[in-house]
């Protein structure tokens, strides 16, 4: 079967080659192997929050120029500023657009946003309820905050978010308390507290009586004028619409944290983007896997380079799919888009090649918590200035990869993992663009998804 | 080989399967895949006592392992703990069980007296009476039967089949046999014109999916082996692939035999191939029958096991070949009729609330008409959006210039 442009991934990378890919007018398919990693996140956007040397970054702009001199092989330095900037513009307006308003400091700093360890993390976009601290955190504005722990609910400890808040010392004068409510829904379930997630909230919080319950709640413990620290427990496709009438019946300053998986606030970045895919007359081969490739020497080039000419997948069996170009968007070894063997690295679906061949104990720090975090994390496929791979040196030119599987980057450290996913995934089809035959009947409008 | 085995040491306890189980959305007693699946598995290794009553909830609707991202077939695993450890109670529920599960059984009774079955199990009285005695809820409408089988009508055209070069032999399943023919009538119709005979297995039983979903796994193993070794003849006599138009049967022959009934199809698994599979490859090989243009707008509803199957690329891309058809395709969701699941008493609330978002979705879309490749998902949104749903291949039929 014949496609314009194939994306092998569903996070957040490949949704964002997949999106865009369709609002050139290409016909393209997503295969996608379960659902992604997004289940695991924050669900907010980070774009630049360090250096690779460890050093803070207030204003990604102001820096950008200098990051790209400086670290010339980073994802990032190859994508350029413009198309960065332009991506992650473009990013928040279809999601924002669809539903998901994504935010963001007005001078372009990053904001500050408290985990669920109770530290704090830099960002660049996040949703409406997170509440965004200055990176200059003395300025900020906060006279109290008061930590929820919903009653029955292991995955988030509210005590210990206080612990942690206490000993930032920009905090010192701020009155931090926690305190427990109940959700009478959640807490007269007849099963396993051990075995309750997030989601299983999420759907008790669909009752609107709950909701009005759960608000009378909170406008006993909080006040107007305090941030109300809760877990992130509304979602399962209706969560902003749930925290809007929580804050419209208490009128209270919400910050929801991401608990342990499955995270309502990725859930609700992943089910937005298939939406869109899917009524935007995408393909989604949902629980496929692709097994393989057939790759040649590419007919269009004079040097000795390659194409990927058809792929194969588990579902479809003999039946391969062929498209004008690929994008690779397999994500790390979490994904199993990159795997750990015992004496090499390897990509399991082309064996494309890596960007590192030294040995085993290179991979890590046997520090795990070392502040200057762990080197697999930048381990990843090796990719030219265009970010096609290659096969034993040789270049695979209508390949593109995109996102956590490619290397040269540390997306924890660096804070930059879903700004690199979206800009490359983004970029590989401003490339392909370049590569299509039809090229000059397409036109990108930013608006034609929405 | 012993099925339980450890399959489940792929989990990594992400929970990813419950947030797209739909009953666990539905129904908040349902512990979810993951609890009811490799969480209980390790348990059970250790001592039976540990089977859960509540995995009789589960559908086996496959979402969870189609989103699973770490490929555990979550689903296999509740369906054989189900079939080991469940208890038969002996109630009026065994007895509506055993009624909706055995479909051929009472498929075979009732197509002779079909006009007059009909006409008792659609009227209110015997609806309520059926409601108090064996739980089957007075909300829904049995399944009509036609008047003599698909088969029945098959032995006069079989001759006239047996004149094309290529064939194909068919799995009609229960479905087309008993309660609508006209699908396999126009699946011939369909594959005629692009000269291809149609050949029956000589002999067919229900592929064994309610009977799997009730709890009559002893039956529907047998069921299987039957089955298998028909078709294995079909194919050692004339090499002939086999086809399905359900989606769920398809699912049945080709995963849930070895995978759940653990029954060996190896021998013939290449040879299965879902319609819209067959039809798709003739068409894109240059075997494509003339098509009217039809002016119509339609809704495709991908059913869950369809899209386990992965397979629903196919019929999309069918659809899309028929010239004039503007196609709408649903975000899939779950229907929540799940086979004979929202016919029951106790679950019927709980199917409707699963199939909530697909019926909203279906009235927005403001179709002529719904397409979807699976009976039960037909019946439960003919009952709840008023919109004629019909089989792709039935639409492929009226599409065929005469």
């Amino acid at each position: 079967m014949k496609f314009d442009s194939i994306i092998i991934g569903g996070g957040i990378a490949g949704y964002t080659a997949g999106l865009r890919s369709l609002e050139a007018g290409l016909k393209t398919a997503i295969i996608s192997n379960g659902q992604s990693a997004l289940h695991f996140s924050s669900g907010s956007i980070d774009l630049l929050s360090h250096t690779p040397t460890g050093k803070a970054i207030r204003n990604p702009a102001a820096i950008f120029d200098k990051f790209t001199n400086e670290f010339p092989l980073h994802p990032y330095s190859k994508v350029g500023k413009q198309t960065v900037f332009e991506s992650l513009n473009w990013y928040k307006n279809i999601l924002t657009t669809a539903g998901i308003p994504l935010l963001q400091q007005e001078d372009g700093d990053n904001h500050l946003r408290i985990t669920p360890l109770g530290t704090l993390k830099s960002t660049w976009l996040s949703q409406p309820y997170i509440h965004q601290l200055p990176m200059r955190l003395n300025e900020h504005t906060i006279k109290r905050i008061v930590v929820v722990q919903i009653d029955d609910f292991r995955d988030f400890n509210a005590k210990m978010v206080t612990d942690n808040l206490v000993q930032i010392p920009e905090f010192e004068g701020v009155e931090i308390t926690h305190t427990s409510v109940a959700i009478d829904g959640f807490s007269g379930l007849k099963r396993n507290a051990c075995e309750l997630r997030s989601i299983d909230i999420a759907r008790i919080l669909t009752n609107e009586s709950e909701i009005k319950a759960l608000a009378t709640k909170l406008k006993t413990i909080a006040t107007q004028d305090d941030l109300v620290v809760i877990p992130a427990i509304t979602g399962n496709g209706k969560g902003l619409s749930v925290l809007n009438k929580l804050h419209a019946l208490t009128q209270l300053t919400f910050h929801e944290v991401p608990t342990m998986p499955p995270s309502m606030l990725g859930i609700r970045l992943e089910e937005t983007m298939i939406d869109l895919f899917i009524k935007a007359g995408g393909m989604l081969l949902k629980g496929d896997q692709v097994t393989h490739g057939d790759i040649a020497k590419d007919n269009n080039s004079s040097n000795d380079e390659l194409s990927l000419k058809r792929i194969y997948t588990r579902n479809l069996e003999s039946m391969p799919l062929t498209a004008d170009n690929y994008i690779f968007a397999s994500g790390s070894f979490f994904n199993k888009g990159l795997i750990a063997q015992h004496d090499k690295l390897q990509e399991p679906v082309f064996n494309l090649d890596m960007n590192s061949n030294q040995a085993r104990s290179t991979w890590y720090n046997p520090q795990f918590f070392a502040p200057n975090s762990q080197p697999f994390l930048s381990l990843g496929i090796k990719t030219n200035h265009n970010f096609n791979p290659m096969l034993a040196g040789k270049v695979i030119t209508n390949l593109f990869c995109a996102g956590s599987n490619l290397g040269g980057y540390d997306p924890i450290a660096e804070g930059c993992g879903s700004g690199v996913a979206i800009s490359t995934g983004y970029h590989a089809v401003n490339h392909l663009l370049q590569n299509t035959k039809h090229n000059q009947s397409q036109h990108l409008t930013s608006d034609s998804l929405v | 080989m012993d099925l339980v085995s450890t399959r489940f040491e792929k989990c990594i306890k992400c929970t990813i399967c419950t947030v797209y189980c739909p009953v666990a959305k539905a129904n908040p007693d349902y512990p979810g895949p993951k609890e009811s699946g490799p969480d209980g598995e390790r348990l059970r290794i250790k001592s039976p006592e540990y089977y859960d009553e509540a995995l009789k909830l589960c559908t086996n609707c496959k979402r969870c392992e189609t989103a699973c991202p770490s490929n555990v077939n979550v689903g296999d695993i509740i369906a054989v703990a189900r079939g080991k450890f469940e208890k038969k109670k002996l109630n009026p529920k065994l007895v509506r069980d055993y009624i909706l599960s055995h479909t051929d059984l009472f498929g075979s009774l009732s197509t002779p007296l079909a006009p007059l079955v009909n006409k008792i199990t659609d009227s209110p009285i015997i609806k309520t009476i059926m409601d108090k005695t064996v739980a089957i809820d007075k909300h829904k409408s049995l399944p009509k039967y036609a008047f003599g089988s698909f088969r029945n009508w098959y032995k006069k055209q079989a001759d006239t089949q047996m004149q094309f070069k290529r064939q194909v032999s068919y799995f009609h399943g229960c479905y087309v046999n008993y309660n609508n023919p006209q699908l396999g009538k126009d699946l011939i119709k369909v594959l005629n014109a692009m000269n291809i005979g149609v050949k029956l297995l000589k002999k067919e039983k229900c592929c064994g999916v309610p009977l799997i979903a009730n709890g009559f796994h002893d039956k529907a193993r047998k069921n299987a082996q039957f089955n298998v070794k028909h078709m294995t003849d079909a194919v050692e006599q004339f090499n002939t692939p086999i086809l399905s138009t359900s989606s769920t049967c398809a699912l049945t022959l080709k995963q849930e035999y070895p995978h759940v009934l653990n029954v060996d199809n190896s021998k013939i698994s290449s040879k299965l191939d879902f319609i819209t599979s067959f039809l798709l490859r003739e068409f894109m090989n240059g075997n494509m029958p003339t098509l009217k243009p039809v002016n119509k707008t339609i809704v495709y509803h991908t059913p869950c096991h369809l899209e386990r199957s992965g397979l629903a690329i196919f019929t999309i891309e069918l659809l899309r070949t028929i010239p004039g058809l503007k196609v709408i395709v649903l975000n899939s969701e779950c229907c929540g009729s799940a086979g004979t699941y929202g016919f029951k008493k106790e679950n019927y609330e709980v199917s409707m609330k699963i199939g909530q978002g697909l019926f909203e979705q279906i009235k927005q879309a403001n179709a002529d008409f719904a397409i979807t490749d699976c009976e039960t998902c037909k019946w439960q949104i003919e009952e709840n959006s008023d919109l004629e749903t019909i089989h792709p291949v039935t639409l492929l039929a009226q599409c065929l210039s005469d």
